[in-house]
Formats: structure tokens, sequence, C-alpha cells
């Protein structure tokens, strides 16, 4: 067996059905294998190799698996790098490998060669640099558990094209000890997916000096104690204590949240301690729209609830949220006064910006549900509302009411589109982004039911991210509604991957919300360069219906919600993609 | 302040660009750093010196501790370790002032290693601040050059790395 076969078997042993990427001079031999195994593994050639690494990022999370990315060296590594760096900055489980020139060429500035290791030190959780059969091994033996172990995210395994090639006897040992990995639900930040570092604290880390206080470890395989749920050695305690404490806690759920699956827990949470709910960009879907709990998205588009009730709490309880400078007004929190629960599975973020009072680093479902197992003592408590009415009307956008939609003709407002799409769709979808005001619009009005799944590209903020994704989510669940909302800026960046779309027969629903401009750095022109749009104008003159015609697709221009809604319509019931042109203003972020 | 940290990490190629790489992008500032094989052949040790406050501290030990190459993580505190830099300097030294020089470096227990008619080189091993005296004394002769191995340290004691509660992969 050699590298290229060994490599496909490993990934059809650990149960991975389907792979991205796009073929090349180095990985002919892997193309080789895939050809042989076609049976058992899918891949998917994209038109770009950046496509492909989205596609994968877009197919680990609409799985909840893995994603597993293709591409040769040079070019086909250097196309990966955007998409490596958006899965690691939203902690997504994606193996990339790159093939790379022979062993005895690297170093060389042969054809096709670059550092791909090096270029993405920055942005794996972990690589390798496989110039021997045995280092391929080690490498595709631990390549999934560092991926799902704790934090997720992205490693990379580059392969010398002649380890490839040759041949070995150490693959088929290799072979026999790789079993399907089991992510730990209790493992905090741990390559093997162990919690095996003391990180029990009570906000005295300030003291290193004496050395954070050091509490009776949780490892990997441990028996779940029922009364902790799974979190001994945390300051579970410590957290109630707080709880009991608090009048007035504020739960932000980010997308840590979402990777751990723990909607149920914070919902339930909520309902005990009368907790509204603010989100992340990343925690968006989480928690149903229509929640009264649900008070919606944080930062530059958050609401007067929102502001409102970040200002008033005396207990902000984070969940899997980094607190990034997004979220800058609530980084201030650590002058006032008012105290802090963290929860997160990686134990770097914790204190990184604001000093936790208690934190519990571990997987968000396993600390939540420690947490409710022990708060029996705290009785059932009244929502405090921040003197602002808890919306009674699921879905109803506080800020865009009907007075105010757009009325300009053959426009459609934001807010109308996302209900005519959602009125169509369906509930239990998949709902996409790329990324600029369109992403933050969608984060902000569509009316999320429990079922639905969000993607978005939120901490590297990848215009182009959307089509990609798209696709690696509609081939994850096929039988999801999946739609896309992009902006016609994010479309035009990567929309080579409609033939993807086309190629592999997918039912995707892209929503194009055009209003002529690079919305959001216009927006920033407006407020900060003196209404100077300098290059933010991109006029209407693309004709989408056309261009999907070369495609093979169907394109259609609607000119009101009505029309939309029955585009939308028609593509779920025949199940067949279709890309919807639809003009609107999109203002205010 | 100067914090030394000791990073038990894999012995391997490209874990010392990890580690690098990491302490440069997240902005801290390395003051020194030496990196060597332990006792046990998989293992290398790196110490670093880091000029940081105890958030920043807080954050390099766990950034530090999710990388895959890294074992464990101990801050050494300033009074309960040894720690030794080793220091080649060579300087302008003719017959004139050579014993003048030769005296300087006893004082400061350091040993001549190398001499030619124009030039000495001179080997101080010391925590620091002595290395910083020493060349203070001998600029005025002309400093060619200098090298430095960077701080490496250990705990007093029977203490180690290994009772740090920093334990990672």
């Amino acid at each position: 067996m050699n590298g290229a076969e060994f490599i496909v078997r490993a990934l059809i042993r650990q149960g991975q059905k389907t792979v991205f990427g796009y073929p090349g001079g180095t990985v002919l031999s892997l193309y080789d294998s895939l050809y042989r195994h076609r049976k058992e593994i899918r891949h998917v050639r994209t038109a770009h190799e950046q496509g492909a690494a989205h596609a994968a990022d877009g197919f680990a999370r609409a799985s909840a698996g893995i994603g597993v990315c293709f591409a040769t060296s040079g070019p086909g590594a250097t196309n990966l790098v955007t998409g490596i760096a958006n899965a690691f900055m939203d902690s997504v489980p994606v193996v990339f490998i790159t093939g790379n020139v022979e062993h005895a060429l690297i170093g060389t500035d042969s054809f096709q060669e670059v550092d791909i290791v090096g270029m993405t030190l920055g942005v794996t959780k972990h690589s390798w640099a496989a110039r021997s059969a045995a280092m391929l091994a080690d490498a595709m033996s631990r390549a999934f558990g560092i991926a799902l172990g704790g934090r997720k995210g992205p490693v990379l395994i580059d392969v010398a094209k002649d380890v490839l090639e040759g041949d070995d006897p150490v693959y088929g040992e290799a072979l026999e000890r790789i079993v399907p990995y089991v992510p730990d639900v209790i493992g905090a930040q741990g390559a093997r997916g162990a919690l095996d570092t003391p990180l029990g604290g009570r906000g005295e880390c300030g003291g290193l000096d004496t050395g954070v206080e050091a509490e009776a470890c949780v490892t990997a395989g441990q028996d779940v104690d029922a009364g902790s749920g799974g979190m001994a050695g945390q300051d579970v305690d410590g957290a109630v204590r707080l709880l009991e404490e608090a009048k007035r806690p504020l739960i932000i759920a980010g997308g840590g949240a979402v990777a751990s699956g723990a909607g149920g827990e914070i919902t339930k949470l909520a309902r005990k301690l009368g907790a509204p709910v603010c989100h992340t960009l990343m925690g968006t879907g989480l928690m149903p729209s229509g929640d009264p709990l649900n008070f919606g998205l944080l930062g530059q588009m958050a609401s007067a609830r929102v502001r409102a009730a970040s200002d008033e709490c005396d207990l902000l309880i984070v969940v899997g949220a980094r607190l990034s400078n997004k979220v800058a007004d609530l980084r201030e929190f650590g002058a006032s006064g008012r105290k802090l629960l963290q929860i997160d599975s990686d134990r770097a973020e914790i204190n990184k910006v604001v000093r936790a009072d208690v934190y519990i680093a571990g997987d968000a479902k396993a600390a939540l549900r420690g947490i409710l197992a022990r708060s029996g003592g705290i009785g059932e408590r009244k929502p405090w509302c921040c003197g602002v009415d808890v919306r009674e009307t699921p879905g109803e956008n506080d800020e865009i009411d009907a007075a105010t939609r757009t009325v300009k003709k053959g426009y459609v407002d934001p807010a109308d589109i996302f209900d005519a799409v959602r009125r169509a769709a369906g509930e239990g979808i998949t709902v996409a982004t790329d990324v600029g005001c369109h992403q933050l619009y969608t984060a902000r009005y569509f009316r999320f039911e429990p079922e639905d799944r969000f993607i978005t590209s939120g901490g590297l903020g990848t215009m182009g991210f959307g089509l990609g994704a798209a696709v690696g989510a509609q081939i994850a669940a096929p039988d999801r509604v999946t739609v896309l909302f992009t902006g016609d800026g994010s479309f035009l960046m990567n929309l080579n991957e409609l033939s993807t779309v086309r190629n592999e027969g997918l039912p995707l629903i892209v929503v194009v919300l055009r209003n002529g401009q690079l919305g959001m750095v216009h927006e920033m022109q407006r407020k900060l360069c003196g209404r100077r749009y300098s290059q933010t104008s991109l006029g209407m003159k693309l004709n989408i219906s056309a261009l999907c015609r070369a495609f093979g697709l169907r394109g259609a221009r609607v000119r009101s919600a009505a029309e939309l809604e029955a585009e939308v319509r028609k593509a779920v019931a025949a199940r067949e993609p279709v890309v919807i042109d639809v003009r609107t203003i999109l203002r205010g972020v | 302040m100067l914090k030394t940290i000791s990073i038990l990490v894999d012995n391997e190629a490209g874990v010392l660009a990890r580690v690098t790489n990491l302490f440069s992008r997240r902005g801290y500032n390395i003051d020194s750093l030496a990196v060597g094989t332990t006792d046990v052949p998989s293992q290398s040790r790196i110490t670093v010196r880091v000029d940081c406050d105890a958030r920043v501290l807080e954050q390099i030990i766990f950034q530090v501790g999710k990388l895959v190459c890294v074992h464990k993580v101990k801050v050494l505190e300033s009074d309960s370790q040894v720690s030794r830099e080793l220091t080649l300097i060579k300087v302008r030294a003719n017959a004139a002032v050579r014993g003048e020089i030769i005296q300087i470096a006893e004082v400061f227990r350091a040993r001549i290693i190398d001499l030619t008619p124009e030039a000495m080189t001179i080997e101080l091993t010391g925590d620091g601040g002595k290395t910083d005296a020493l060349l203070d004394m001998l600029r005025p002769y002309g400093v060619v050059e200098m090298a430095r191995t960077g701080i490496v340290a250990l705990d007093r004691g029977l203490a180690s790395i290994s009772d740090s509660p920093y334990i990672f992969n």
C-alpha cells in the first residue's frame, strides 16, 4: 500500500464518506486512489481550491462532523489559505491534505513548491510536513482527534509526492490502529480531547505568582459524575453561587455553544433564571427567534433591547464566546464592578479580554448540565426585562416596522425578503450567508426556528465564503432545504462555484440581496470618510439570470416579496437550484 | 516584569517555529530564549524570558499549552530558580592593554578562551546582570562582537517542571 492509498483507506475507516478538493500534479496518486474507491468515498471537485476549503468547512458545520479537503502543491495549497484561516477563526474541524514536491526537491524552489506548513502555522491547530511513511502514518492517525478534540479547528497534512507514491509496510499496521474518533464531551482544550489540565478557578488567576489554584483533573473516559454533570474538578459550585446572587443575569451565547449543541441547556437556564439571552454572530440560531427570552444579536446591529440588557445586567454569563472587538462594549465590563461567569472549552479564552469571576473551562453543554444539576436551590424567577417589553410576536422586527419598509418600485425590503423565504422554505432549514450587510441583516432579522442551522463566516469575515460553504452544507444534509443569503459583492467573489452546484445537482437556493454597493464599506465611508464612496459602488449591470444560464442554472429576477416567495416555493417543490436576484436597500449597519 | 517560563516540548523539526510563531503573532515580547534537548531524548526544553504582566503571562501559558507539541509549562519564580547564561565577548586587545583586560575578566570570574596578537575572546557565565556589567567594562577597549546563549533556568531543590499545574498534551 502506498501513502495515497493509505490516506484514502484511513478516511474511509474513520467513516468519512465525502471529501472536497481539486486534483493536480503532486496528488496524482491520491486521486488515483480516490478513483479506485469511488464507490466508498465521494469526492466533490470544486471550481477552485478556495471553494473546496469553504465547502469542507460548511460540510463540517452542517454535519457536526469533520470536513476533509485535498489540494495539490504550490498554488493549490496557497488557494486553501483563506479557507484554512476561516475554519480556524470559527473553530471548525477540517482536515486539509496537500501534496508537495518530492522530498528531495523540498527547499530548492522547485516548480509548484511552497512551504504551506510554514504559511499556515498561525491558522491551524496542528500540522504535519509528512516527509516519510512513518510521519504520514502518525499524522493520519492523529489528525481527526486533534481537529475534533476540545476547541475544534483545522489541521493540515502536507505530504511529499514520493511519500504519497511509495509503498511501505507501516501503512498496513497504522490502518489497523485507526478507529472512528468519538468526541469527548467533557474534555476541554487538549489535543487528545482530554482535559488533563487543572482548570478550576475562582478568578484568582491574577495571582499567577502563587500559581493558579490546582484542582482535581478530569480525564477522558472518566465516569460522568451525575451530581456535577461530568464537571468534577470544575468550579460548578462557584458558578451556582454567582447565579444565586445575581438579580439581573444576562446570557451571552456564542459559536462554542452552537458547536457543543448547548441550545437546550441555555434555554433551560434562561427560563430558570429569567435571564435574557443575547447571541454573537456565531451564536445566531442557537435559540429560536420566537423565544421571548432570545433578545437577539449583539454588536453593531444590536437592538435597543440588547443594549439595555447589557447595560443593566449585574451578571454576564458568557458561553462559548470570545468577546472579540465586535462586541467591544462588553469588553469594558471588568471596570463596572459587575460579575462575569465564563464557560469556554478553550482555557486560553478565559480571562483573555475580561477577567472572569468564576469560570468553567470545558464543553458548554456539559458545563451547563453541571450547573443545572446543582442549581436546585435557585427558585424559578420571572424574567427581568430592563424596562423593555419582551416582544410577544415571534419574528417581529422591532426596528424595521411596516411603516419604514422600502417602498421603491421593484425593490424589496430585507425584512420582507426574510419573511418571504421563511414562509416558503419551511422549517428545519440550513441558512448560510456570505459576509457584509446581508450577513448582519440575516443574523439580526431572520426568524430562526428550532431545527434551523445557521452557517456564516464569523471570525475571519470572508467575503466569498457563502457559496462554497452552502455547497458543503447541502451535501452534508441533502434533504434539508439550504438557502444562501449573499450580497452582490460577496457573490461576485466566488461565483465560479455555481458550476459545482450544477455538476453535483444540488438544490441550493441562492438569494442575492443586491444594493449595487459594497454595503458595509460604503456605510463606513458614509460615516468616516465624508461620503467619499471610493470603489464601493458596483452598479446593477450584472445580469444574474444570464450568468446562471451560462452555468446551466436557473436565475430569476424578482420584483416583490410575493414573487420571491413563489420562486422559493417552486425551487423547494422541484428540489432544483435557483439563484434569485432581489433588489433591496440595506441600511443602518 | 520579567518572567522565566520553561516549556517542555517534543524534540522535533518545526517545534521552535511553532512556539516562536505564537509569541510573535500574539505580540508577546521575548527578552531571551534558549532551546536544547533534555535527559529524555524525545523532549526539548525551551526557556523563555518574557516581559509581561499577570494577564499576559496567563495567556502565554494557555496559548502555548494549546500547541500539540507542548507537554508542560512552568513559570519559574525568581526567588526559587537558578539561572545561567553563557556569553562570548570578543574584544580588541593588543599587548598594551592585554593585562588590564585579563584583570577585569578575573574580577568577573570570566575565562579567556581565545587569544591572538590583536584580540581576545572572553567566556562568561552568569545570570544576566553580570554580563551587562562586564560588557560595560570592556566597551572602552573595543568590543568586536559578542554572542549570548539566552538564559536557561531550573527550579531550586527537588522541584521540577513535572510539578507544574500546567500539564498539556
